[in-house]
């Protein structure tokens, strides 16, 4: 897979209780120019492969570790796969500098309780919220050209937001997590992004 | 305190998106509908990947190429 400059790996949980904040990522990072990448759109025998491929691929990698957290159904576990993905993404940026690593989390000092390695390490904390998401992806990076500010990402993120079901139909898909309709809603936010932005 | 990382990158364009994504254009055209966005923010034919413009029959009388 060749690196793509613009090309941002995300590390999200995949549940429906995510949607909300999934489409926000979608919405700011391409309002920036950015291109969404996640462990949906590749294919490959082994995952953990797919997973290294894409980390290789992006200059940057957002990890989100707002629910890591003990699911519901017995046995209770946490979610380990996003730290581990995270991990994977610091010790490829060991190697590699170049590899720029973001860690955002939804509560401010649960971080430090429950993965201490971390400590000194800048976080980005949304809050749970649409509005939060934008706010801290604008934090974290500053683009070369006109920078889009969060009530420009909200309209975009509502439209895309609305424009969603209609998505979902047209991919014959139940879930929002599902390779196609995660490249759909990409194509469609990049779409609003010049909509709203005048970009291209 | 936290400092934000200045990015040294030309921002992707909308048909280079769905072409990184691997999104035919006609689906891409089809989506784009859904919020209002017209076949010119994809541009024409761009999708395409770069290469040899593709060969087209002319008629007897050399009548222009398709791609012109």
């Amino acid at each position: 897979m060749p690196k793509i400059q613009e090309a941002v790996f995300l590390n999200i949980p995949y549940d429906a209780q995510f949607t909300r904040l999934f489409l926000a990522y979608i919405t700011a990072l391409s309002a920036i120019g950015f291109l969404p990448r996640a462990t949906l759109g590749i294919t490959g025998n082994r995952r953990l492969d797919r997973i290294a491929t894409l980390i290789e691929s992006c200059s940057y990698s957002i990890h989100d570790l707002s629910r890591v957290q003990l699911d519901r159904h017995a046995p209770r576990t946490p979610r380990f796969n996003m730290p581990f993905e995270l991990g994977l993404a610091v010790a490829w940026s060991q190697a590699h500098p170049e590899h720029k690593w973001f860690v955002f989390e939804s509560v401010r000092r649960r971080l430090n309780k429950s993965l201490s390695d971390l400590d000194g390490t800048d976080l980005y904390i949304h809050g749970g919220t649409v509005r939060g998401v934008m706010r801290e992806v604008c934090n974290a990076f500053v683009s070369p050209g006109k920078q889009p500010t969060v009530p420009e990402m909200m309209k975009m993120y509502r439209e895309l937001r609305g424009a969603s079901p209609r998505i979902l139909r047209n991919a014959g898909a139940q879930s929002m997590f599902t390779a196609r309709v995660f490249s759909d809603l990409c194509v469609v936010a990049a779409g609003l992004r010049s909509k709203y932005l005048g970009a291209d | 305190m936290r400092r934000p990382t200045k990015l040294k990158f030309k921002p992707l364009s909308l048909a280079e998106t769905a072409r990184l994504l691997g999104v035919p254009r006609a689906r891409a055209l089809k989506i784009l509908a859904l919020v209002g966005v017209g076949p010119e923010a994809l541009g024409a034919g761009t999708l395409r990947a770069k290469g040899k413009a593709r060969k087209t029959k002319t008629s007897s009388r050399g009548a222009k190429s398709l791609n012109q």
